[in-house]
């Protein structure tokens, strides 16, 4: 409880507008129109109604079918020009509908489709809400699961928040630019506002930014080391792509514990152990359950590990490619592609199940606002330049963590390739690295000067709020005119 | 005369104490909210008196899976029927990483419209922003180019019944239709369909009605007054 009163009001704001801002995106998107969110919707399904884990293969549950059908899912989905249910009697035949689902046995859904071989924790944690609202329809069972999925939106902005803070300590105002501009950043609102894993890995990743920021400025103590050990752990249990961020976890922890080490002597290295012991516990527990029942030791998961294909450098070449212009001697992957423009361009808006974007004009015009951050972030980087050296360890492992998460879906899109050229190329799997926009943005802040640096701050944070706003005004418009 | 006051005023760190730099900081603090939420007020305010982009006309109704382009080709269909105001039309083609797209509407050879798509679109429709005219066209020919490079693949849809079609390049379609969108601006803007828009927002959710509508407004305003407040107190 000390800690909680510890944290600054300023980041229980960021906490509440982000989670407020989900709870609206929750609201204005059709039941199951975000990217996989009828298969998360089976898992919790299967593991609240039966207790067990479901798998690829089979059909969603007759309730599930039964709703997915009422509300035009097959569709609608990835047809812009259907809009989903709007007249009376259409709403007449969902509530019947879902009426005859819910009388239907709990028998839970042993089909999840991809979402089987995720891990189970974000969908146990689903299961309160769901277990919580029996008795109701499936659609209200999925706003409930949706709120709580705004709620990890919260604590992923009041992580940024915190971490921006550990970040620069010496400009308290900049903390709420970076706070807030998370706490509004459309991508969020709207995978927060969804029954979604990677609501959970945000808040994850956030809080592991935030302690590796507060280990490294307030040292490496047992605490400490048992809390990282246990956020590394938890990302472990959420999602498979927080694999892609453990490399610069373990890195940060072993920093940490060596140069803690210089002061502390053994007691660092007891206290590196335990926090190491932790955070593989998950992945030693999963494989050893699998190997003492026969079956191959990374179970479901190894599924997504066959396929590979080609030589290791060309997979490198690729996963370059994915996110920037060819290098020569590289094999052209995405001829006639500029990747890195691609991000972008989907980062200003692809809404739905990837059927939702702006005009092209759109993507165009936010060229200018991002150049001109991105213009005075440099700035407020080269006035900071020696105390980024004396951080050099601290920015590695930030670093590892980046090109960690951005090789595994490089790598994850490989295996799909060339058969389907970049499948992940999907913003929302960048999003476990906000709490690093957080930064960037306050540092742009601070690029403006101290004069000017707050009056720059108010005015990116109103640029994330119209981004936002828009961007709901896109998916009204996309599913309701 | 306030607002220039507010911003011009420059006080050096010798002149006055740390009170007066703060005030003058929140001033500008105060002034850049006060621009940039009237700024946004009014963007959205004329985006809502916009017309929302209406279908005006559909070349057919089938969405039959036509076949999969894996080189860049061309596909000309004739007899079609531009309406006037088409300000974008929209092919049926499924793609990944979408190829560059370009459309061009034909009539006796004569290049009435056209528009480009860049790569980089994904899903399984490519819209194209085409130079509206005032009056409707029936008989045209309608080309589109799709350029693809390396591994692209496109897969079409359409009508796979009609024979009118000629197509150069590498195509592995038969003789069919693209299913093609007219796309123009309706009559009515934003504003006046505010309360259908409300309707509809109203089904096929958890708890229907159209108060969740207002719930999202006032959510949304308390997002908009909590931000403002946050940042009025913090950045200074």
């Amino acid at each position: 409880m000390r800690a909680l009163r510890r944290i600054p009001a300023a980041a229980w704001c960021c906490a509440i507008v982000a989670c407020v801002n989900a709870a609206c995106w929750s609201i204005i998107t059709p039941p199951f129109q975000v990217p996989d969110e009828p298969e998360h919707v089976a898992y919790v399904k299967q593991l609240a109604e039966t207790g067990q884990l479901p798998t690829k293969r089979g059909k969603f549950s007759f309730e599930e079918g039964l709703a997915l059908e009422a509300v035009r899912l097959q569709t609608v989905a990835e047809e812009p020009e259907f809009h989903t249910i709007s007249s009376r009697a259409q709403q007449q035949q969902l509530q019947r509908d879902l009426l005859q689902g819910e009388r239907a046995p709990a028998e839970g859904s042993q089909f999840a489709g991809v979402a089987a071989s995720e891990p189970p924790l974000y969908y146990a944690l689903q299961a309160i809400p769901f277990s919580l609202s029996a008795g109701t329809t499936l659609l209200d069972r999925v706003e409930l699961m949706r709120l709580l999925s705004a709620l990890m939106g919260g604590l992923t902005a009041l992580f940024a928040f915190l971490f921006v803070r550990e970040t620069l300590p010496g400009a308290p105002w900049a903390w709420t630019v970076g706070g807030l501009s998370v706490a509004l950043a459309p991508l969020l609102g709207f995978m927060s506002g969804a029954v979604n894993p990677d609501a959970m890995l945000y808040a994850v990743s956030a809080a592991l930014f935030y302690c590796l920021a507060r280990a490294f400025r307030r040292g490496f103590t047992r605490r400490m080391a048992i809390v990282l050990g246990a956020v590394t752990a938890v990302g472990l249990m959420t999602k498979l792509n927080f694999v892609g961020l453990a490399p610069g976890a373990l890195l940060g922890l072993i920093i940490l514990g060596v140069r803690a080490a210089r002061t502390e002597g053994r007691a660092a290295y007891t206290s590196l152990a335990i926090a190491l012991a932790i955070a593989i516990s998950p992945v030693v527990v999963y494989v050893a359950v699998h190997v003492a029942s026969g079956a191959p030791a990374l179970g479901i998961v190894s599924g997504a590990s066959e396929g590979t294909h080609g030589s290791f450098l060309h997979e490198l070449g690729y996963i370059w490619q994915v996110y920037l212009p060819r290098l020569p001697g590289m094999q052209a992957d995405f001829p006639g592609v500029f990747t890195t423009r691609l991000w972008f361009d989907r980062y200003v808006g692809l809404y739905g199940w990837m059927d939702t974007p702006f005009p092209g004009w759109v993507d165009q015009l936010a060229l200018i606002p991002a150049g001109v951050i991105a213009g005075l972030f440099i700035r407020g980087v080269l006035a900071r330049a020696g105390a980024l050296r004396a951080r050099a360890a601290e920015l590695l492992v930030y670093c590892v963590i980046g090109l960690g998460l951005l090789a595994i879906i490089g790598a994850d899109s490989y295996i799909a390739f060339p058969k389907f050229n970049s499948e992940y190329s999907d913003v929302r799997y960048l999003l476990p690295l906000i709490p690093l926009l957080g930064v960037v943005l306050a540092l742009a802040a601070r690029g403006a000067g101290r004069r000017w640096g707050p009056a720059v701050g108010v005015v990116i944070v109103v640029l994330f709020l119209a981004h936002d706003i828009f961007s709901q005004l896109q998916e009204v418009a996309r599913y309701y005119s | 005369m306030w607002l220039l006051a507010r911003l011009t005023v420059d006080v050096g760190p010798g002149m006055v104490g740390a009170g007066l730099r703060h005030r003058i900081i929140l001033g500008r603090v105060s002034v850049a909210l006060a621009i940039s939420l009237t700024v946004l007020a009014a963007a959205i305010a004329i985006v809502l008196l916009q017309a929302p982009i209406t279908v005006a006309g559909i070349n057919t109704a089938e969405q039959a899976f036509l076949g999969t382009i894996h080189r860049s080709a061309e596909v000309c269909q004739r007899n079609e029927a531009l309406p006037r105001d088409t300000s974008a039309i929209r092919l049926r083609i499924f793609t990944q990483i979408g190829p560059r797209v370009t459309v061009e509407v034909l009539s006796h050879g004569r290049v009435l419209t056209s528009g480009e798509q860049r790569s980089g679109w994904t899903g399984g429709v490519v819209t194209v922003p085409v130079r509206p005219l005032s009056r409707s066209m029936s008989g045209v020919q309608l080309c589109s180019s799709f350029l693809l490079n390396g591994n692209e693949t496109a897969s079409i849809v359409g009508s796979p019944a009609a024979r009118i079609v000629t197509a150069s390049g590498h195509v592995v379609v038969s003789p069919a239709r693209v299913r093609v969108e007219y796309l123009r601006p309706g009559r009515s803007s934003w504003w006046s369909l505010a309360l259908v828009v409300a309707r509809h927002m109203g089904l096929g959710h958890a708890g229907s009605g159209t108060w969740s509508v207002l719930l999202v407004l006032l959510l949304m305003a308390g997002v908009v007054l909590l931000c403002s407040r946050t940042m009025l107190r913090q950045l200074r």
